[in-house]
């Protein structure tokens, strides 16, 4: 017999809310269609509940009730991302995971004993996880579907054990089922509390015939529950590999610091996620919705995969700064690739080197810290500028076999250039055509020295006039060497390096 | 340098290399690194001045695809309003290196100052001394002074002593070859202190043919550099 588990968030629509604006936890809070005084409540908080506030109130009278009551449109965006946190629990226990009503899952737990131990350490480590993501939930396991939700609905962690099925079922209250209308527009609860009926053992030793000509296909589907039937097997959903949080803000946002809280908080939750399933965040996407139905999307790349919230903050707020957003922000949006961390080993003969998930993960740190683009392997580009670089990413090949020492036999060292990026255009006062004083922004003197000029030029087949350079090495009264180049296109001098 | 130093500069330690921009002290930060990268390690460079310039970092003997580069030249953007230009170029610096050596499994790590005037907070040099013991790295330091005062291990000061020219027979064109500089070691906390070598850091010849001499130009080199 297999074992099905249910999570089940209660008032889901509520605590998806909740998710999204922690501050509100704990707080009276209810949900209506319409701010109206006369409108009706469609959800309300425990603390709610607690002073008397029900679903169906009008928010005037739940306001003369109690004064502190925060009434709040319900938000189909926390809640979508609510639910598919809640898909992310499931997927990092099981691989088989079918979706109901909002707030409840169910995962196929067949072989989970090998990997998670007994099912009541399973049922306490969901419980963390729902919490991770900012909910809590009911956990119950069982044989079936339909039995494991119902143990779910009893609240906290409810396992069934094999064999107990029908026991557990006698004991239901009836109460503890969310029965509606029967076919005919009877209100079930009613009818079977006018029966005299109060548990769900009460209706399994009536006939289902009967009850069937009485209350329609839903008294039978009631009697074939009683009896613990079997249901059909979990229909397993492709596994969701898009890692999104959704926000809808109540007002504009036009400041980029407040913005930054609400992102922190939605890519604190879509890191618990990916952690939770194993991953860690690649490039992101942002969707700003604006003000005047505008949208601004943006993609930004990180160098190097991590969990740290932190950092996936400052790569989004380096992007917002780079390019602000051109109207109050209204939505936002952050997808998430994930990528997958492996772990390796290190060899225990070659030098030691960064550990390659500190490495990424301090990669991520140093490109939130100076920008995306100043972190990596900075290589000479294929090109005849000099100046020419290109950035790759960093990613160190493993050591040599055998080190190689032929550096250390030379006896002299390689002289390097520092470089002067932009060049600096500097002055250069020449006699019969060669240099003779030198001046500019940070340089200056008497050339004592030089060797050129070296005639560099290219990209003339590309289209455009190209570029055409003298270079010149000049030793001045200082004791620098200096390269710099005429453009013969401006006939401006630059300096574009220093030996060093 | 490994005989004046005694074996070369200490891992878990800081050491300084001081000298005006052009002196030669990158070329010696360089020829560390290069030894550290053909052994298979992982080094970074933290580039505060944005002066590293790959071509002749590779020609220098450095394994580019070992080398973290970290580009701290124009600070923290986000903390654009917190400090001065020259204050937050610094912080920049200090917090990499505190993330670089955090990481840990990096051989050396270059900190390039560039021309910073002061020195960083002995608070600072007193934090990065530790994370360099803990993380075992080699760390130098590239400065136009010296930088983290008695938390440094090792203290070389480069003077240029002239630059190299050389000619392949008299009347053709002048080569720059290269700098004969001087180092002298002025603190040391594993002894030698006023120990100095001449080294000679040359230009790399190979990549100096990607360039062509205009024989039509006169030349004259000063007298005494050829």
């Amino acid at each position: 017999m297999g074992r099905i588990a249910c999570i089940l968030v209660a008032d889901f629509s509520l605590a998806a809310i909740v998710r999204a604006n922690p501050a509100l936890e704990g707080k009276p809070l209810a949900l209506s269609d319409s701010l109206a005084p006369h409108s009706e409540l469609t959800a309300a908080s425990s603390s709610a509940r607690a002073n008397g506030i029900r679903a169906g109130t009008t928010i005037a009278q739940a306001r003369a009730i109690s004064s502190s009551l925060i009434v709040m449109h319900g938000s189909r965006a926390a809640e979508h991302s609510a639910a598919a946190a809640l898909i992310n629990v499931a997927e990092s226990v099981s691989p088989v995971v079918e979706s109901g009503e909002p707030g409840c899952v169910w995962f196929d737990l067949a072989g989970m004993e090998r990997v998670h131990g007994s099912e009541t350490e399973l049922a306490s480590e969901i419980v963390r996880r729902v919490t991770r993501i900012g909910m809590e939930a009911a956990i119950g396991i069982a044989a079936n579907r339909e039995i494991a939700h119902l143990a779910a609905r009893c609240g906290g962690i409810r396992i069934i054990e094999p064999g107990m099925e029908r026991e557990f079922l006698d004991w239901l209250p009836l109460d503890a089922l969310n029965l509606g209308a029967s076919d005919n527009g009877e209100n079930l609860s009613a009818t079977l509390a006018r029966w005299g009926l109060k548990r769900l053992g009460d209706l399994a030793r009536l006939d289902s015939q009967a009850i069937g000509s009485r209350l329609g296909r839903q008294g039978v589907e009631l009697v074939r529950l009683a009896h613990g039937g079997d249901s059909r097997p979990l229909a397993a959903r492709p596994r969701d590999e898009a890692f999104i949080e959704v926000a809808d803000l109540d007002y504009g946002i036009e400041a980029l610091e407040p913005l930054g809280f609400v992102m922190r908080g939605m890519l604190d939750r879509l890191v618990a996620r990916l952690s939770m399933r194993g991953f860690v965040a690649g490039d992101m996407a942002l969707t700003l919705k604006l003000d005047g139905h505008r949208r601004d999307d943006r993609h930004v790349a990180v160098a190097a995969a991590t969990n740290e919230a932190k950092s996936l903050l400052a790569l989004l707020s380096l992007s917002l700064e780079a390019s602000p957003p051109v109207a109050a922000i209204e939505g936002v949006t952050i997808a998430i690739e994930p990528r997958v961390s492996r772990p390796s080993q290190a060899d225990m003969f070659a030098p030691p080197a960064p550990a390659p998930d500190r490495l990424q993960t301090t990669i991520a740190r140093l490109a939130a810290l100076c920008g995306p683009d100043h972190v990596g392997t900075l290589r000479p580009e294929n090109s005849h500028r000099p100046e020419a670089v290109r950035l790759d990413p960093f990613n160190p090949p493993p050591a040599p076999a055998a080190p190689l020492n032929g550096i250390a036999a030379k006896n002299v060292a390689q002289l390097v250039i520092r470089a002067i990026r932009p060049a600096a255009e500097i002055e250069v006062m020449c006699s019969r055509g060669m240099p003779e004083y030198v001046r500019g922004a940070d340089l200056g003197g008497r050339v004592v020295s030089y060797a050129g000029p070296w005639r560099r030029d290219g990209e003339w087949w590309s289209g455009a006039s190209g570029f055409a350079r003298d270079y010149y090495e000049l030793a001045l009264d200082s004791g620098s060497v200096y390269r710099i180049f005429r453009d013969l296109n401006s006939e401006r001098w630059y300096a574009d390096g220093v030996y060093d | 340098m490994d005989a004046v130093l005694d074996g070369g500069i200490a891992r878990r330690r800081v050491s300084e290399i001081v000298g005006c921009s052009g002196a030669g002290r990158t070329a010696l930060a360089a020829a560390f690194v290069a030894v550290a990268t053909r052994r298979g390690e992982v080094v970074a460079w933290i580039d505060g001045a944005g002066a590293f310039d790959p071509a002749s970092i590779v020609a220098a003997g450095v394994d580019l695809s070992r080398l973290l580069w970290i580009s701290a030249r124009d600070g923290n953007p986000l903390r654009r309003n917190a400090a001065t230009p020259f204050e937050r170029r610094r912080l920049a610096i200090l917090k990499a290196a505190e993330l670089v050596l955090d990481a840990g499994g990096f051989g050396v790590v270059v900190i390039d100052f560039g021309n910073l005037k002061y020195p960083i907070p002995q608070s600072a040099a007193l934090r990065l001394a530790r994370a360099a013991g803990r993380s075992g790295a080699a760390v130098i330091v590239i400065a136009s002074r010296r930088m983290c005062g008695t938390f440094a291990a090792l203290s070389l000061a480069i003077e240029h002593a002239r630059p190299l020219f050389s000619r392949l027979v008299p009347g053709s064109p002048a080569i720059f070859a290269g700098l004969k500089l001087q180092a002298t070691v002025t603190r040391n906390k594993l002894g030698g202190i006023g120990a100095s070598a001449i080294i000679r850091a040359m230009v790399d010849p190979i990549g100096r043919c990607a360039t062509q001499p205009i024989a039509t130009v006169n030349r004259q080199a000063a007298a005494g550099h050829s």
